[in-house]
Formats: C-alpha cells, sequence, structure tokens
C-alpha cells in the first residue's frame, strides 16, 4: 500500500473535504436503501392475504360498499400506478388509513411516538451507564471473580426474554410488594387533576422544563418497571462491548507508554482509554437501537404503556393491515436514520481516514 | 561520575502454561552518569523485558524476578514499592518507544498527551503546562510547534511523531532514558536526523541514555560502551571501539559479519557467460492508481507509484531492487508478474510478452515465475497443511498421483532444510524463519526460470538470516534461477546481487553492477541512502548523512527531477525538467549532474 | 501412514480448539447445557410424565393446579401438566432454531463470499439489498411477514429465516474482503489457482470462524424471536406446546397462577442463555488473536 508523509494541502481542509464526501455518500446511501425500503413495504401491501376493500367496510357491506371502496382506495389501478400514489403518499406523510378505526395511521402514530422515544430514551441511557460502568469494572478485573460474575449477569441479562422479565416484575412490585403500579404512564389521579403539559410529547421532559414536580415524580415512578426489561440488553451488549474493547485498548503500546510517563491510572483507564472504545460502543448502541423498538412491543402491551409497541400489537390482534405496514416503515426509517447518525458520529473520530 | 544505573545478577523468568523460560539472566550491567550505553540483541533476546523490568512496567502475571537488583542512583528499583516505583516513572526514568504510531493515542491531540504529562506528573496547571510543552517541541525540532501540537497522531508523519516521542520523554525530566529502538519503523533517511536528535539532547542536557536496537552498527554510531544480548545472556561487553575491533564471542563475530558488505568474486565471469541470455526485460512500465475517494474521481490525480521504469535482467543474475518505503519496488514487482494490472508499458519474460498472453497461457506461464513474500505469517494459508501449501503448485500445474505427490513435497522440504515429516503440520507449528523456508519450497516446487524475493529477510533474526541467503545462493547454483530481490537492507542486497536498481517515488535513479555502485555511488540520492545508514565504517553520528525534508506524496510528485526539494546539489534545470538515463563509469545515472 | 499423518493433524487441531474452550467456566456450562437440550429434546417422549398433555389431551378437572408432586410446574388452564409441555417445547425451539440457523448461514455466507470476492456491480448489487433488509430491526419485520402469511409454526420460521440471512451477508462479506487482500491469496493468485479454487481452499475456510460465532448465538436469538412471535400470537398456535405461547396465555392468569408464567419463561432463559454463552466462549477461542496463548 503507497503511504506516505506530509499532507500538502493545509490539513484541515483536507479533512472537511474527506468528511464531506464521506457525508455525501453515506446519505446516497441512505436514500437508495430506503427507496428498497418502501418498495419492499409496497409489495408486502400487494400481498396481503385479505381483501383491503373487504376490511375496510367491515364484515356486514354489500357488493356496492365494498366496490365502492375499492374504487376510493385505488386498488383497480395498474401496479407502478398504485406504487407511484403510494410514495406521493407516503411524501405527505400519508400512511394510510387504519381498518379499525379508521383514522389516518400517521396520526395514531403521532400521538404513540412520544411515549415510546421516551421509554427507548430511558432505557438507553439507563443500560449505557450501566453497561459502560460494567464494562470497565469487567476489563479492569479481568480473570478474577468479579469478571466473571460481571459477564454472567451481562449474558443472563440478554438471555432474558423481555416480555417475562416484564410479568415477573409485575407480579413481585406490583401483585406482591405493592411499591409500583401496574402500568401505564401516569396515575389516573393525576391525569385527572392536573394539567399535563404537552410540548414534546414526553412527559418526564415537559414536565422537567415546565417546573412540574409532582408530574414529574409520578412519571418518574410509572418509567422505572418498563424500563428495567428493556434496559437489559443495551446494558449487556454495552458492557460485552466496553469489556472486549477496553482490553484490547489496554493492550495497545500507547496505554504502556502512558504509565511509562507517570500517568494516573485511573485517569488512563476512564479517559485515556475509555475514550478509544467509544467509537465501538457507539456502533453497537445504534445496532441495539433496532432490537429495543421491537422489544418495546412486548413491554408496551404488557404495561399498557400506550407507544408505538402497544398500537402495533393492537393490531396484529386485530389484523390492521395499514398500521402494521404503518408502523414497520416507520420503525425502518427511523432505524435507517439512526444509524445514519451513529455512522456520521463515528466519521467524526479523529482515527478514523475516510 | 558515579554509575547512574547498575544492573547485578538479574534473573527474570516468564511463565507459560507448562513451563518456566529464563528470559534474563545478566551479570552486570553499568551505566555511568551522562553517557550512553548500547544493548544489542535481536528480537526474543529479551532486551524489552530489560528495558520494561527496569521501569517496574514488567507484566508480573507471566513474568517474575527471581533475584537480582538494579540500581537507579543508588536505589534498588526491585526493592521498592509499586507506589515508590510510580514516582520513579516518569521522574527519574523515562522510555522512548519503538514505534511511534502505536505508542501515541489515537484519539487525543499530542499537544494533550504531552500536558498531561506536566499536569499529572509534575502538578503544573495548564497555562504553565502548555507553554511548557511549546517550549519542548522547539527542543525537538519540529516545525510550527503550536500548530503541530494541536494535530492527532496520524496526520504527522514518521518523523515527526517519533520527535513527540523524544520530547515526551524529556519533559518527565527523566535523568536516564531508555530508547527502545527509537528509530526501527522510520525511512532510513530519517533515521539519520533522530540519531543526531538524540545524540545532541544527550549532550546538552546531560542525560543518561540506555540504547536498545538490534542493529549492531546503529548502536556503535551513537554509544560510548556497548553490551551484546543473546537469549537473556550478555555475551560481550565493552567500550564500542573495544568490542567492534576485538570482538571475542562467536556471536559477536557473526553479528558483525552480517553487517559488513561481502564481496562475490563470482558475479563477474557469471555475467559476462550468460550475457546474451536476457531473460526479462521491462520496457516503459508504469503503474498509476488513481486518487479516488468514495464515488467521486479527482481528474488528472494520480498516484504515480511505478513511472516509466525500463530495464533488462540476464539469465543466471541477481537483480536487487532497493530503495525506502513507498519508492514503489513492491508495486514494481508485483506489476511486472501481472499480478496488479499495468496501466502502460511491456513486460517480456522468456520471450513472452506478458500481458498479451490470453487467460490460459499466462496461468501456465506463471510457474515459471514465482514470488516469495515478506511476511511469513500472512504468505502462508493458516487453515491449510504445510504440504498442501508447498504442493499447491504441483496441484495447480501437474498431474501426480498421490504417493507420488507426497514423496516430491517431502524431497522439497528437505531441499529447503526443513526434515520431511514437518510437511504434516500447520504454519503456525513454526517460526519466522522456517516459514520463509516453507515459502521458498512453495516457489520450487514447479522448477521456476525466476523467483522474486519481496523483502525475504526482514522478518526473521540474523541467525536464520544468514542461513536463508546461504539456501537461496547455492539452490540458485543447483537450479540455475534467476533472482530479483528486494530489500531494504542494503546488506542482504550487497551479499546476494550482482546487479542493482535505487528507486526513488516510482523512478528508477541508478542501475548497474553491484559492487561498481555501492563502492561509488554517483547519484545524490543512492549517496545519501548508503551514507545515512550506520555501518562499521562510519563511527561517529556527525558524519551521518540525513536528508532534509520528508518523502514527498507519490500524488503530487516534485516537478522536473523528483529528488530536486530535498538534493544538496539541485541546480536550476532540475526543478524543471527530468533527467534521462546516462551511462557513467560502467552504471546508468539519471541526474543532471552527469548530463553531457 | 500418509492419510494417518493427516487425519492426525486435523483431530490435533480439533482436539485443542475443544480444550480451549474447556478452560472458561463458563463455556464448559454452556456445552454442558447444550448436551442436555438436544438429549432432552430428543428424548421427550420418553421422559415427560404425560405425554399426551403436549399434544391434544386436556383434563378439565385439574386446572391451574400448584406445584405437586404428580405435576412438577403444575397444571395450566385446560389442566394440561406444565412440566411435559415444556420438554415437548424443547423440540420445538430447538429444531427450529437449528433448521433456521443452518438455512440462513448457509444462504447468507453464499451471497456473502460470491459479493467479496468478485466485488464491483456483484458486490454493489447483493450489499444493497442485503442493506435494506438490514434495515429492518428483525423481530419488525418477522412480524410483518408472520403477520401476512398467517400466524402458524412454519410461517414464523420462514419469517425468521428472512430476518436473519441478511446478517451473514454482510458478516461473510467483510470476511471475504479481509481475507481477500492477505499474502497467501497473492501468493496463490501468484502461483496461478484458478479463481474457484482460490475461493474454495483459501478464502472460504478463514472466514469460517466468526460464522460459527454468530450462528451459535442467533440460535439463542431464534428461541427468543420465535418466542416471542408466539406471544403476539403470530407464531405457534394452540396447543402447539411452545414456550412463548404459553407465556402469553398465562398473561391472563399471572397473579393466581405464577407457576404458569415462570417455567415456560424460565425454559427460554435457560435456553438462550446457553447458546449465547456458548457463542460467547466460541468467539474467545476462534478469534485468532487470542488464540496465539
Amino acid at each position: 500500500m503507497v503511504g506516505y508523509g506530509g499532507a500538502k494541502a493545509p490539513p484541515c481542509i483536507e479533512k472537511v473535504d474527506k468528511m464531506r464526501r464521506y457525508i455525501i455518500k453515506r446519505l446516497m446511501l441512505g436514500v437508495v436503501i430506503l427507496f428498497g425500503i418502501i418498495l419492499i413495504t409496497f409489495t408486502l401491501t400487494q400481498v396481503l392475504p385479505a381483501d383491503p376493500a373487504q376490511k375496510w367496510v367491515g364484515d356486514k357491506a354489500t357488493e356496492e360498499q365494498i366496490e365502492a371502496a375499492r374504487k376510493a382506495l385505488g386498488l383497480d389501478d395498474p401496479l407502478p400506478k398504485q406504487f407511484l400514489n403510494y410514495v406521493i403518499k407516503l411524501l405527505h406523510g400519508n400512511l394510510g388509513y387504519s381498518f379499525q378505526t379508521h383514522r389516518m395511521v400517521t396520526d395514531e402514530l403521532k400521538e404513540a411516538i412520544p411515549a415510546t422515544m421516551e421509554l427507548i430514551i430511558m432505557a438507553i441511557i439507563v443500560g449505557i451507564i450501566i453497561g459502560i460502568t460494567f464494562g470497565v469494572y469487567s476489563a479492569k478485573y479481568k480473570g478474577r471473580l468479579a469478571d466473571h460474575i460481571i459477564r454472567f449477569i451481562n449474558i443472563g441479562g440478554i438471555s432474558l426474554p423481555s416480555f417475562w422479565t416484564a410479568l415477573a416484575l409485575q407480579i413481585v412490585f406490583y401483585g406482591i410488594l405493592h411499591i409500583l403500579p401496574l402500568g401505564g404512564r401516569l396515575s389516573t389521579d393525576i391525569t385527572v387533576l392536573y394539567n399535563i403539559p404537552h410540548i414534546t410529547g414526553m412527559i418526564i421532559f415537559d414536565s422537567l422544563i415546565t417546573g412540574n414536580w409532582i408530574i414529574l415524580k409520578d412519571a418518574l415512578v410509572h418509567i422505572i418497571l418498563p424500563t428495567i426489561p428493556l434496559c437489559l440488553y443495551p446494558a449487556g451488549v454495552v458492557a460485552r462491548m466496553t469489556r472486549s474493547s477496553l482490553l484490547e485498548v489496554l493492550g495497545e503500546d500507547y496505554i504502556m507508554a502512558e504509565r511509562s510517563y507517570g500517568i494516573k491510572e485511573s485517569f488512563i483507564l476512564w479517559h485515556y482509554a475509555l475514550k478509544n472504545t467509544m467509537g465501538a460502543t457507539v456502533t453497537v448502541v445504534a445496532l441495539t437501537i433496532g432490537y429495543m423498538l421491537t422489544s418495546t412491543f412486548l413491554i408496551e402491551s404488557i404495561f399498557s404503556w400506550p407507544g408505538i409497541g402497544k398500537y402495533i400489537s393492537d393490531a396484529i390482534m386485530s389484523l390492521d393491515y395499514p398500521a402494521i405496514m404503518g408502523v414497520t416503515l416507520f420503525s425502518a426509517v427511523m432505524y435507517l436514520l439512526l444509524n445514519l447518525i451513529a455512522d456520521l458520529i463515528i466519521a467524526m473520530d479523529p482515527r478514523i481516514r475516510v | 561520575m558515579g554509575n547512574y544505573l547498575e544492573i547485578n545478577n538479574l534473573i527474570v523468568n516468564y511463565k507459560t502454561i507448562d513451563d518456566k523460560k529464563n528470559v534474563l539472566n545478566i551479570s552486570r550491567i553499568a551505566v555511568e552518569k551522562g553517557k550512553s550505553y548500547g544493548i544489542v540483541g535481536e528480537s526474543g533476546s529479551g532486551k524489552t523485558v530489560l528495558a520494561l523490568t527496569i521501569q517496574g512496567l514488567l507484566a508480573t502475571p507471566p513474568g517474575e524476578i527471581e533475584s537480582g537488583e538494579i540500581l537507579l542512583d543508588s536505589q534498588d528499583v526491585l526493592k521498592m514499592s509499586a507506589k515508590e516505583i510510580k514516582k520513579l516513572r516518569g521522574n527519574k526514568v523515562s522510555m522512548i518507544f519503538q514505534d511511534p504510531m502505536s505508542t501515541l493515542n489515537p484519539v487525543f491531540t499530542v499537544g494533550f498527551q504531552m500536558e498531561r504529562i506536566l499536569i499529572d506528573n509534575k502538578h503544573y496547571n495548564k497555562t504553565l503546562a502548555k507553554e511548557k510543552t511549546i517550549e519542548m517541541a522547539r527542543l525537538v525540532k519540529l516545525p510550527d510547534p503550536e500548530d503541530t501540537l494541536n494535530k492527532y497522531p496520524h496526520e504527522l508523519s514518521g518523523g515527526q511523531r517519533q520527535r513527540i516521542i523524544i520530547g515526551m520523554a524529556l519533559l518527565c525530566g527523566a535523568e536516564l532514558i531508555i530508547a527502545d529502538e527509537p528509530t526501527r519503523n522510520l525511512d532510513v533517511t530519517i533515521q539519520a536526523g533522530i540519531l543526531k536528535l538524540i545524540y545532541e539532547l544527550q549532550n546538552d542536557l546531560g542525560v543518561t541514555v540506555l540504547f536498545i536496537a538490534n542493529n549492531l552498527s546503529l548502536v556503535s554510531a551513537v554509544c560510548d560502551e556497548i553490551a551484546i544480548l543473546r537469549n537473556g545472556i550478555i555475551v560481550e561487553q565493552g567500550t564500542t571501539a573495544n568490542v567492534i575491533n576485538n570482538p571475542q564471542n562467536e556471536y559477536t563475530k557473526m553479528l558483525l559479519k552480517s553487517v559488513t558488505p561481502q564481496m562475490k568474486g563470482k558475479s563477474n565471469c557469471q555475467n559476462t557467460l550468460a550475457r546474451d541470455n536476457t531473460i526479462l526485460t521491462v520496457d516503459h512500465l508504469k503503474k498509476y492508481y488513481p486518487v479516488q475517494n468514495q464515488f467521486t474521481r479527482r481528474k488528472n490525480l494520480f498516484v504515480k507509484a511505478v513511472d516509466d521504469v525500463s530495464f533488462s535482467l540476464s539469465k543466471g543474475t541477481t537483480l536487487g531492487i532497493v530503495g525506502e518505503s513507498g519508492c514503489g519496488k513492491s508495486t514494481l514487482v508485483n506489476t511486472l508478474l501481472y499480478l496488479i494490472n499495468p496501466t502502460e508499458g511491456e513486460v517480456i519474460f522468456d520471450n513472452k510478452a506478458m500481458f498479451s498472453l490470453e487467460k490460459k497461457k499466462l496461468r501456465e506461464e506463471r510457474k515459471n515465475v514465482q514470488i516469495v513474500f515478506q511476511d511469513p505469517f500472512w504468505s502462508l494459508n493458516p487453515r491449510m497443511l504445510v504440504k498442501d501449501i508447498i504442493g499447491e503448485p504441483l496441484k495447480v500445474h501437474k498431474k501426480m498421483g498421490r504417493d507420488e505427490y507426497i514423496k516430491e513435497v517431502m524431497s522439497l522440504a528437505e531441499l529447503v532444510g526443513l526434515p520431511g515429516t514437518s510437511i504434516f503440520k500447520y504454519p503456525h507449528e513454526f517460526s519466522g524463519g522456517q516459514r520463509q523456508r516453507i515459502a521458498i519450497a512453495r516457489s520450487l516446487s514447479v522448477n521456476p526460470k525466476m523467483i522474486v524475493l519481496d523483502e525475504p529477510t526482514s522478518a526473521i533474526d540474523i541467525v536464520s538470516q544468514s542461513s536463508i541467503l546461504e539456501l537461496l545462493d547455492s539452490l540458485k547454483n543447483q537450479m540455475q534461477l534467476t533472482y530479483i530481490i528486494i530489500s531494504h537492507d542494503l546488506s542482504v542486497v550487497h551479499y546476494m546481487a550482482d546487479e542493482i536498481i535505487v528507486m526513488y517515488l516510482g523512478k528508477i535513479v541508478e542501475s548497474g553492477p553491484s559492487d561498481i555502485i555501492f563502492n561509488d555511488p554517483k547519484h545524490p540520492y543512492t549517496q545519501a541512502l548508503f551514507n545515512s545508514i550506520p555501518s562499521m565504517s562510519i563511527n561517529n553520528v556527525d558524519d551521518l548523512v540525513s536528508i532534509k525534508g520528508e518523502v514527498p506524496s507519490a500524488i503530487n510528485p516534485p516537478i522536473g527531477c523528483r529528488f530536486n526539494p530535498r538534493c544538496e546539489h539541485c541546480m536550476e534545470i532540475c526543478k524543471t525538467n527530468q533527467p534521462s538515463m546516462q551511462t557513467i563509469s560502467n552504471r546508468e545515472v539519471a541526474c543532471f549532474l552527469f548530463e553531457s | 501412514m500418509i492419510y494417518w499423518n493427516n487425519i492426525k493433524s486435523r483431530v490435533k487441531d480439533i482436539r485443542l480448539t475443544v480444550y480451549l474452550l474447556g478452560k472458561n467456566p463458563l463455556t464448559k456450562i454452556a456445552m454442558l447445557l447444550t448436551i442436555l437440550l438436544i438429549v432432552i429434546a430428543i428424548l421427550a417422549p420418553i421422559i415427560a410424565p404425560y405425554p399426551e398433555d403436549a399434544v391434544s389431551a386436556t383434563h378439565p378437572e385439574n386446572t391451574l393446579a400448584p406445584i405437586s408432586a404428580a405435576h412438577w410446574f403444575g397444571t395450566d388452564e385446560l389442566g394440561r401438566d406444565i412440566f411435559s409441555k415444556i420438554l415437548f417445547g424443547t423440540r420445538i425451539s430447538l429444531s427450529t432454531a437449528f433448521i433456521t440457523v443452518c438455512m440462513a448461514m448457509f444462504i447468507g455466507s453464499f451471497l456473502g463470499a460470491i459479493a467479496g470476492t468478485f466485488g464491483g456491480i456483484i458486490n454493489e448489487i447483493i450489499m444493497r439489498i442485503t442493506d435494506v433488509f438490514l434495515s429492518f430491526p428483525s423481530l419488525l419485520l418477522a412480524v410483518t411477514i408472520a403477520s401476512l402469511l398467517g400466524p402458524s409454526t412454519r410461517n414464523a420460521q420462514i419469517a425468521i429465516l428472512i430476518s436473519y440471512w441478511p446478517w451473514y451477508t454482510r458478516l461473510m462479506r467483510g470476511q471475504a474482503i479481509s481475507v481477500r487482500e492477505k499474502q497467501f491469496v497473492k501468493a496463490a493468485e501468484a502461483i496461478g489457482t484458478s479463481r474457484i479454487r482460490i475461493i474454495a481452499k483459501h478464502i472460504v475456510p478463514n472466514c469460517v470462524a466468526p460464522i460459527i460465532v454468530q450462528a451459535s448465538m442467533d440460535m439463542g436469538a431464534v428461541i427468543l424471536t420465535l418466542a416471542s412471535l408466539s406471544f403476539l400470537g403470530l407464531g405457534a398456535q394452540s396447543p402447539t406446546p411452545e414456550w412463548g405461547l404459553m407465556v402469553a396465555t398465562s398473561k391472563n392468569y399471572v397473579l393466581n397462577a405464577w407457576w404458569y408464567s415462570v417455567f415456560p419463561g424460565l425454559a427460554i432463559f435457560i435456553a438462550v442463555l446457553t447458546f449465547n454463552l456458548l457463542g460467547d466462549g466460541l468467539r474467545e477461542v476462534l478469534d485468532p488473536k487470542t488464540r496465539k496463548n
């Protein structure tokens, strides 16, 4: 490989240039994939086992009503035209209408998203904090008892079926101990008595900004139980990645060099070494988000948490295909964006020569 | 002046799963304050273990210090508590490391890392630390200190990084500096500059330097006293002059021999005999890599790895290609073997135009040219048994029965000095030198006419090196082979080659019979190259020639003669025109100094 | 004599791998559990005290009975012995995991090897398709496909297969690209070895290790996915004794019959844990970096 020292152009310009090129390439890639996703979801809508027109008007419809529905839904048009319509509708944010409620899926999602976002963000933050701490200690005490215990807890955490953990937590903390609520985001009396601030839809965040401590406390109490099963996966994955990454880094020559220069061991561990693992951690967190999005299906339905997960599990129950499709598309796009952001964050890492 | 560092009866062991291996058994080393002491040993001799033990950095689960004392300024390091040793590090003793890229933390700026030493170790505040850091950057002759300090390690060149490492070692204010092969990974021409720097700093600041290297000539140029370390034991020590001129130990003698260039008396005879038998002709060969970023292509920007190279090779001769890393040697060889698509040019091997052959014929022709790669570890498929590795050319080019095949492979193994039964093992069960032998056996299996050796000895230790070279030599006569040898180690090339080519940035600057060029290099670059490597004839650091500047990027090579920005004899014409090859004194040179 | 030597070397290599695996106590446990699970799956009809409960029998007189000597794990809402059902459930989970993972592995790796070795347009096409599939979180894709195909164990397996194959493609391609650059591949080219032979003998054997690690971890993931799909009502249907389905049905009785939720969930947990530990241990051993020691 050809590699030389001494750049010709002033280095900062070169760096920005390269980064811009990478961003553009990454975005283009994202667009291509997006197109692929839309194509797939469209294809899936075409292979629905049920007749959408029939489903739309319900079981007791007459022939004419079904025909009218068919026309209204544009089901008689040739395929390419349907696809075009589909794409156009998507660009306008129209994901179709729910069979069940006849409302726009987009609207229903809009209401559901903040709840799920809140839960996921909470779980990620808790997961990262626990994960990094476990990972660092596990690496520090490698091979000793603490390491084995932590690793077992990690893998155990990842292996627990989230729905089962959720149920178990409910049984213990609600059924037996009565200290935490059964489900929902807020207690019924709070919702009745108080005016819930609605800026972002994320209750914790909103009440924090507006200084509404009572609501904040209630919301926090409610979010504890759902967060626990959800955060186990990112915590375990982050811990494992931090541990292996950290061990690799600690074996590197520059760590030995820093020790020889007399730098404090704690600084080396928590700053010098840890920062080198960040890139890997970010990638891995991005990967877990996909898993977490789907875990919420299960957890939200158990805790009656009014988010996307509950929405889709209800939709599955009633085989409400537009709803299912809508959520699928939305989740895929979300996942795509999150991966994109993760990739871009990593690109800012000075080590990566892009 | 008393001894600053004294090591007495040090025994260090290494514990593995099953046994205990002794890695160091040093009777006595004494270094006077303010002097420089060199320790010469190959990889595996224990020098790094020694360096780490002195600082208390030896990893003690596998390592074990059985007995001895290390007196640092009259205090025994081995008897100190962990806390006291920590205080010692970065204060009394600090280290300059071998590979500047891997010893700098890649995600922090170099300035931050330097300041951190002052903040953590000396408890300076931020502003004072910054000031001192800039001062130190000037001291180690870094260009544009403020700017350079804000960069990340990968943005600097090898030479700059090494200066930073030196600076960091000095920032600790240490009285003893252990320099562990500080120039190993640098280009030869940069090396000289770093050595000079260390030498100057040592004299100006009065620090004691423990210089560790695997290169005897390097150490002898810089140090007052030296010791030869082999398998953990000091086999010889004394003042540099004494050891070099009056070696007592066999091993020392062997080291000296491998470093001194030898004359090859027979080369001339062979040349005249085979003169009309040209086996290889390379004609205006070019390999340009387009500079490509992701999907966009920068128009007309190329990495000119090989730029218009022409030469011819007679049957039975050995051609050596020398040049620093990045000059295009490996690319040249890969291209002329058609392992890489050439951009332009023609190669005629054994009267066949290589690039015009159709696929099937090309594959058949491959059996006549074999290549032995540089890396003995990755050039053999780790998942294949040795017998399949050696026999692969046989399987591809010949049809053989199973028994016959095994017999053939066994005899090949024995030909290169390995026991016949070893063919049933996996590559990882062999050492570097043995793996290289396997690679050579592989290349011989189909009786090729020419073998290309890409840095055949750079990854092996000295003892194996000489035996491999002797093996190659005897095989050459036995099987009437033609060799092309690439090496950055001039002594290897001098030993093996009849003719040599010197390359710089993709062009040939000088070519001709090796004896003639080695005795009297004409091109300024060749001169500088030969003179920047410490050899037995150069005993003083001041004699080392370092070429100013760094090797420029091959994307935008300098206009005119490629070497002109760094050449001492640069003239006006050199900056605008490219010189052509002229025949001067029995060899060819491309330089305007000799153009009529 | 010659063939014996050949075999001896290969066996030595395998023995070394097994020895290294055994060094980590967690991995040893994992290996034992794996064997245990397989044995249970095979011998379920013989070990289970009430094998007919796992198929169609119901005992309306003994619904939701707590743990007892007769029913070690209690009974469900139709009086069926939970212990027997769990034992039979092992068959479903393990067979699904094995079949799905093997198929995903072969299909995915094949595509990945082609993409990685040939590069160029082939690579772009294959990878773009893979990327599209990968941008759906796996359970989500499985859920969508399963809901379209209709709820059944077979359809759930198909859905899972479609969700999992892309990971192998990406993994294999990455490996193929890095191996392709190694010197022994260049050496083989220099010898004149044909393309196909290079792929088969040089590239593929050196890519296998991470694939195996991924496959063993995926076994656990597939069991979990199947359980999750069944939990949502999209996988196994009553009366199939699938673990996830059992937890789902138990939801309604959770406060009265805790054993109904706990034991099937525990079974899922142990199975997934086993494969995760196994995969983790394999990774430690097969990674050439750590193997040197």
